[in-house]
């Protein structure tokens, strides 16, 4: 009975788990969705995840999806390191706190970071306004200020001296404009050193090759029209 | 009207203005560019020994500001009032004292590298922020008519995001400016039309 994780690593929560079940020697089998191609809409994937999106894992018959449920699953299976999700009530709330904020902060920005600057433009084909542009890298500047003030302060990571799955979460959504070409880190010395940091305490191999997709994205070729028209409607709710 | 044969290396660089301005004002001239390998042998035949120059009547002008400024005259591209021609002149200025910090001929790579991200991380950033503000709700930069300002505005960004992309995503004021001169017809003709190279 083996471990299934359906992943595509263009995908920041998929990158989160693929890099902490590597970290945790977690053996997995590695189903890749490709999400560009639409195949998180096939029907055979639905049998995994009905609501047909990735990360999605399937352990022997139970499945799971959400990343952070199925992250929390596998610290908790698998007994990892404390400093991932600490036992102290306290020291644990704070991981719940960033994982909150996350969701309805940091992610909604480097999504529409991407998309608005790579995605669209170059994937879809899409035009995106000079104006909304511009809007959505303020307000991705707005979130890293209060991910540098607010969460991080002067620690060496979010929630302390130690790594934990609140910089997972973090740094791989931040991935996400820095592969669009966005100037993540400049203006944000505390989290240019907190990157350092991370990807240190990662693993500089893993840490590269989890991001190699992301990394390369301007690179890839525009969707064909069929697969554009599958995934248009998905993708314009997704970035409201 | 006047034989004119323009020469330059075979980049965009300081004759993209003179071109744009030739392609605007739809006037005839050669655009003979410079092989790397022949520019020892004709560099101490030129005033000053350098390039851009504008061959014209017998004459050899150097300066490519000067050469747009002598193609322009006349016309409304230089500004129609004496005062809008002066404004047109200090936002060409602008431009040109900020693309002039680069040292593009430096030999030492390692200080070429660092002097050039210093340049655009912290010193584009706050030209931007200018001409953002001076561009203000105006249609162009000297108000509701294009000028030769307009044009260089769009040659130097070119280069920048060449330079570093996503420079301009914070100013979409300056980047809608840009997408009007390239929709200008002549000029997005010329744009299709012209040599492929980096800079």
């Amino acid at each position: 009975m083996v471990l299934e994780l359906y992943l595509d690593l263009l995908s920041q929560p998929c990158r989160a788990i693929y890099i902490f079940a590597k970290k945790n020697n977690i053996p997995f089998q590695m189903h890749t969705v490709e999400l560009r191609k639409g195949e998180h809409l096939s029907d055979a994937f639905a049998r995994v995840n009905p609501m047909k999106r990735v990360p999605a894992m399937m352990d022997g018959g139970f499945t799971l999806c959400e990343s952070v449920a199925i992250l929390l699953y596998l610290a908790h299976k698998y007994k990892v390191p404390d400093h991932w999700y600490p036992q102290d009530l306290q020291a644990r709330a704070r991981v719940d706190e960033y994982l909150a904020w996350q969701h309805t902060g940091l992610r909604r920005s480097c999504l529409r970071a991407l998309w608005h600057k790579v995605m669209f433009p170059v994937f879809l084909g899409e035009q995106i306004p000079p104006e909304t542009l511009a809007a959505t890298l303020a307000e991705l500047d707005v979130n890293l200020q209060v991910l540098e003030d607010k969460f991080l302060q002067d620690k060496d990571f979010l929630v302390g001296p130690h790594i934990s799955l609140a910089d997972l979460v973090a740094i791989t959504e931040l991935m996400h404009p820095v592969g669009g070409g966005c100037p993540v880190f400049e203006g944000h010395p505390r989290l240019a050193a907190w990157y350092q940091r991370v990807e240190a305490a990662v693993g500089k191999d893993l840490f590269r090759e989890a991001h190699e997709v992301i990394l390369k994205v301007k690179d890839c070729p525009p969707a064909d029209l069929i697969i554009k028209q599958k995934l248009m409607p998905r993708v314009l709710a997704m970035i409201q | 009207m006047p034989n004119y044969k323009l020469l330059y290396f075979n980049m965009r660089g300081r004759a993209e203005i003179i071109r744009y301005i030739f392609a605007y004002l739809d006037i005839k001239y050669e655009d003979h560019r410079i092989e790397q390998a022949d520019w020892p042998k004709i560099k101490p035949t030129l005033p000053f020994g350098k390039i851009p120059v504008l061959e014209v009547e017998g004459l050899t002008i150097h300066q490519s500001l000067a050469i747009a400024r002598y193609l322009t005259k006349n016309t409304d591209l230089a500004g129609k009032t004496a005062l809008e021609q002066c404004q047109a002149d200090a936002v060409v200025d602008t431009l040109d004292d900020f693309m002039s910090l680069f040292p593009w001929a430096e030999k030492d790579q390692d200080l070429k590298e660092r002097m050039f991200n210093e340049l655009l991380t912290h010193q584009a950033p706050r030209l931007l922020k200018d001409l953002d503000t001076y561009l203000g709700d105006k249609e162009w930069f000297i108000g509701n008519y294009v000028t030769w300002a307009d044009f260089y505005w769009d040659i130097c960004s070119t280069t920048l995001l060449v330079l570093k992309p996503g420079l301009l995503d914070i100013y979409p004021k300056l980047v809608s400016l840009r997408n009007k001169v390239q929709a200008i017809p002549a000029i997005s003709a010329w744009i299709l039309k012209r040599p492929q190279t980096k800079l």
